[in-house]
């Protein structure tokens, strides 16, 4: 039988986080989203006997997402290396400013990151400070500014057509 | 564009998606995970199940047999079993990684979770295959007939390196090439930064 005050605790996390862990099964692994997602509530359910209390239990719960979305790749076979290109004309982002086109266009440029930064920039996208994206990454504060950065700069220069 | 553009399109995403899907997702896990709760991992009860039968048996054998070579290999598989069961329980071999912990420290466990994997079978041979092995040949000269007993022992090394042959082509075909990506992700937490590329997380 299961446990009610753990059921409990998972379905309020479930309620705050769905959205998110939703997307980020997405942009890992957009092929098998289900998946991946079905994955990631499964550590979240396996982890939640172990969590302490030591974070902010959505923190505890980006990390679990984000460690099982790294590993799902990994054990699917899938390397950093064999990312898709993106054709350069669909770089560009569409004069209507139609909000699927920008949502695919970030989409497009998730996959031209490595798996590390992909996550610094979810968590970015997030609106999570900077001390908070450096506890999930394990992280430095400067670390963490560097890598945005450059991600910056790399998305300046892929929406140029740079490859 | 910025990155900053994007936080719009992300907040998209994340407001797109199929609540009746993840819910129902969400309810499978916990049909799922409530077995589980109960469960231990089915690989630790095999091996000590197997490890346990092996050293009831041989005690048997111990207590019932009438020759010392019987006797002496006896002894050897059944500390051979109990110092397999150390082993397996003490260094954790198939403990899964913490997944709440920092990404960076996570993919540095999970480097040294398949360091002890990879050790542990490159060195089958000593506290696993050899030990075993040397107790059933031991008994095996228990037999009256020397060729029987070479025989006997032969076949019993033969098994023995067949299985340490299969580790090792475990620890090639699969850990050493998990253990490769593994090092590669964790070397992008490592990488070294310049202090004049400063920029404004907030």
């Amino acid at each position: 039988m299961t446990n009610p005050i753990k059921k409990s605790e998972f379905d309020h996390l479930l309620q705050r986080n769905r959205g998110r862990l939703a997307a980020i099964a997405q942009a890992y692994s957009p092929g098998d989203a289900d998946d991946l997602l079905q994955e990631i509530l499964l550590q979240v359910w396996k982890g939640l006997n172990s969590f302490k209390g030591e974070s902010n239990v959505d923190t505890w719960c980006y990390r679990v997402a984000l460690n099982t979305s790294l590993t799902w790749k990994r054990t699917r076979g899938r390397r950093r290396n064999n990312l898709p290109q993106v054709p350069m004309e669909d770089a560009q982002l569409t004069g209507n400013d139609d909000g699927q086109d920008a949502v695919k266009l970030l989409e497009r440029f998730l996959q031209t990151i490595s798996d590390t930064d992909r996550a610094l920039v979810l968590l970015y996208l997030d609106d999570l400070s900077g001390i908070q994206i450096a506890d999930v990454m394990g992280l430095s504060e400067s670390a963490v500014r560097v890598r945005i950065h450059r991600i910056k700069n790399r998305l300046a220069n892929w929406e140029a057509g740079d490859q | 564009m910025n990155l900053d553009d994007l936080k719009t399109p992300w907040h998209s995403m994340q407001k797109q998606c199929d609540t009746a899907r993840i819910d129902e997702i969400a309810s499978r896990v916990g049909s799922k995970m409530s077995r589980f709760d109960h469960c231990i991992r089915r690989r630790d009860i095999i091996e000590n199940l197997a490890a346990a039968l092996v050293i009831v048996v041989f005690s048997i054998t111990l207590v019932k047999c009438n020759d010392w070579v019987t006797f002496a290999g006896a002894i050897i598989v059944v500390c051979a079993a109990i110092e397999i069961v150390v082993v397996l329980n003490f260094t954790r071999m198939y403990s899964p990684t913490p997944v709440g912990l920092p990404l960076a420290e996570h993919c540095k466990k999970e480097v040294e979770k398949v360091d002890r994997q990879i050790f542990l079978l490159r060195n089958v041979l000593w506290w696993y295959v050899g030990p075993l092995m040397l107790g059933c040949c031991v008994m095996a000269f228990a037999e009256d007939s020397l060729i029987a007993s070479t025989i006997s022992c032969g076949l019993y090394v033969a098994f023995g390196l067949f299985v340490y042959w299969i580790n090792q082509r475990a620890v090639a075909k699969q850990l050493l090439p998990l253990r490769q990506e593994l090092k590669l992700a964790c070397e992008t937490f490592n990488e070294n930064l310049s202090n004049n590329e400063l920029g404004d997380v907030e």
